[in-house]
């Protein structure tokens, strides 16, 4: 049951990630499906691989985005 | 940043520390290893980069030492592997399986991976935040 929530948690977090105007938002709402991704491994049974998809990218992905946000600024472009 | 961010900053970081030679310490017996430790103990970098200024950083770091750090690391990690052959034998009889002091001499490459992973990260978050401190747009 609860595995079926955050299957539906995490389809609406990419969809919103991709969705929103602002970056950083984009970039927040990013590292929160991450976390539920690591929470959906740790439920198949794979804490390895939930404890590398927390650190490398919930930690460094968003902190990699965040200088590459602050670079470009915030405001999306469409050309 | 202001003083609560500081204050919490020095109480974390030596706890995120511990936990991230933990994690690569405990490797070869619970989840975990070399490159998550690694990575968590460069994730305690990023919090002090954000934290503080950039005076308060490098009065404490050195780029090149955290360089060097890395080379003399990677180059235990061969010479672990290579003593790996002739002690192979032997180690096994003076370890128990099942406890800390198991499985070889996987403990010593998970520590040894665990130091290369963190001052290989910490440089590119370095490098990466050292542009931003230059800019004068920069709101850090």
């Amino acid at each position: 049951m609860i595995f079926e929530f955050l299957l539906l948690v995490a389809i609406i977090l990419a969809i919103a990630a991709v969705e929103v105007k602002d970056m950083l938002y984009a970039v927040l709402i990013l590292g929160g499906l991450d976390l539920v991704v690591a929470v959906l491994f740790y439920l198949m049974a794979a804490p390895d691989i939930a404890i590398t998809q927390i650190v490398v990218t919930a930690v460094f992905g968003t902190f990699i985005y965040v200088v590459a946000v602050n670079r470009t600024g915030r405001k999306e472009v469409i050309e | 940043m202001d003083a609560i961010i500081k204050t919490t900053t020095r109480l974390l970081v030596p706890l995120i520390m511990v936990f991230g030679f933990y994690v690569s310490l405990h490797g070869h017996i619970s989840p975990g290893g070399g490159f998550p430790g690694g990575v968590i103990l460069a994730s305690a970098f990023l919090l002090l980069v954000i934290a503080f200024t950039e005076k308060e950083v490098e009065k404490h770091f050195s780029e090149i030492k955290i360089g060097d750090l890395k080379s003399v690391a990677s180059i235990a990690l061969l010479g672990i592997v290579l003593l790996e052959v002739i002690v192979r034998p032997d180690i096994l009889h003076l370890q128990t399986p099942l406890t800390l002091w198991s499985g070889g001499v996987t403990i010593f490459l998970n520590l040894f991976g665990a130091i290369v992973v963190a001052s290989g990260l910490v440089i590119i978050v370095y490098s990466l935040v050292k542009e931003e401190w230059k800019s004068k747009k920069s709101k850090w």
